[in-house]
């Protein structure tokens, strides 16, 4: 006869099983950009929110990626003889994207490891609730004969 | 136990089971995020930030000089970070407005962009100052020489309407596809095609400017 313990190994790993090869976070399928810079960077901070990145995590990112933007209007709205100022412009765009880039990348990595810590935490707590709520079920049951027990002892016979 | 000893363990595995199922539904729905429609919320306001006032007493007939205030606003309920691109559009009468059927934009020409990332369920409303510097009513026709929009003049060419009847300023959403790594008009959500775009008409039948203030 196969034991309850065998049981619940068997549901734990099956669990497992299905943990890994199921997605650990939601997957959005982000294409790769065609071109550097801001198709990069907003790439990144994509595939950043889709591994489960918050938004306060993704609120500085956003706001250096404005940052660029307004740098690169700044630098087209320049006139044409001013090459050197708007060269340093780009410069400075390029080397913000890049630098979110970088940040949205080691944000992608941190937020998909902490989703898939709370993923396995989450199905184990139904772990954990499926034992209690058995343990419970076992000691109702008990209780329940105790009481019956008691019950069947305290009847009295009554003449009619 | 007494009780595993007494009862059947086939009642107790199947209690536990039972409890499994449930915990690890619940833990699937607590993880699975929800399928949510995503869409642009894309208004313009006038001067009090409201759906009215967009010309001071209610007179459409701008005339040259006169200044108007309004916002526009881009809230971002795409789910994710989004790059928008709202494009000004120099309409008339017989300007072909976007397509809503066919998603396609409008042929009028562009004047202005503004560019924007935006988190999801962020709004960006930023205000839209704008006046007509110079103007010419010729033989039936009024032209728009030069317009100032957020203190930045802009010189227009072919801009004109018979007898100053119906102008109108067309706003476009337009969002950057990562895919094609270009800004296209609209969205897909779940699939389909979605646009959004607004047109504010006025008029300019005197173009001269208004008298000074007494």
């Amino acid at each position: 006869m196969t034991r309850a313990s065998d049981w619940l190994i068997l549901i734990i790993a099956i669990l497992v099983a299905v943990t890994m090869i199921g997605p650990l976070y939601p997957s959005a399928q982000i294409n790769q950009p065609l071109q550097p810079s801001f198709g990069q960077a907003i790439v990144a901070v994509n595939n950043a929110e889709a591994a489960g990145a918050t938004p306060n995590e993704t609120a500085p990112l956003v706001t250096l990626l404005n940052k660029a933007l307004e740098l690169n209007q700044e630098a087209s709205s320049l006139p044409p003889n001013q090459t050197e100022q708007r060269n340093a412009l780009l410069s400075s765009v390029n080397e913000i994207l890049t630098n979110v880039t970088n940040q949205a990348n080691d944000l992608t990595s941190t937020s998909a490891r902490r989703t898939y810590t709370n993923k396995i935490i989450t199905y184990l707590s139904g772990i954990v609730v499926a034992v209690v709520g058995t343990f419970a079920y076992v000691l109702g049951v008990e209780l329940y004969q105790r009481y019956r027990i008691k019950r069947t002892f305290q009847m009295r016979v009554k003449a009619k | 136990m007494k009780f595993i000893s007494t009862q059947n363990k086939r009642t107790l595995i199947a209690v536990f089971i039972a409890l499994i199922v449930v915990a690890e539904t619940a833990a699937f729905v607590a993880t699975t995020p929800r399928p949510q429609e995503l869409f642009f919320q894309f208004y313009v306001l006038g001067s009090n930030r409201l759906a009215a006032d967009y010309y001071p007493q209610n007179n459409t007939n701008v005339r040259v000089a006169s200044p108007l205030s309004w916002y526009v606003g881009v809230t971002n309920f795409m789910g994710n970070v989004q790059l928008v691109e709202i494009r000004l559009k120099l309409g008339n009468e017989t300007t072909t407005p976007p397509n809503d059927t066919s998603n396609t934009p409008s042929s009028a020409p562009e004047l202005i962009t503004f560019d924007r990332f935006l988190m999801n369920n962020e709004t960006w409303e930023f205000p839209f100052a704008w006046s007509i510097t110079n103007a010419t009513a010729t033989g039936g026709s009024t032209r728009i020489l030069t317009a100032k929009i957020n203190n930045e003049t802009y010189e227009i060419s072919n801009w004109s309407a018979t007898n100053g009847y119906n102008f109108r300023l067309i706003l476009e959403l337009w969002v950057w596809q990562t895919n094609t790594n270009a800004f296209e008009y609209g969205w897909s959500s779940n699939g389909e095609r979605r646009t959004a775009w607004l047109q504010i008409w006025f008029n300019m039948t005197n173009p001269s400017s208004p008298p000074p203030p007494a």
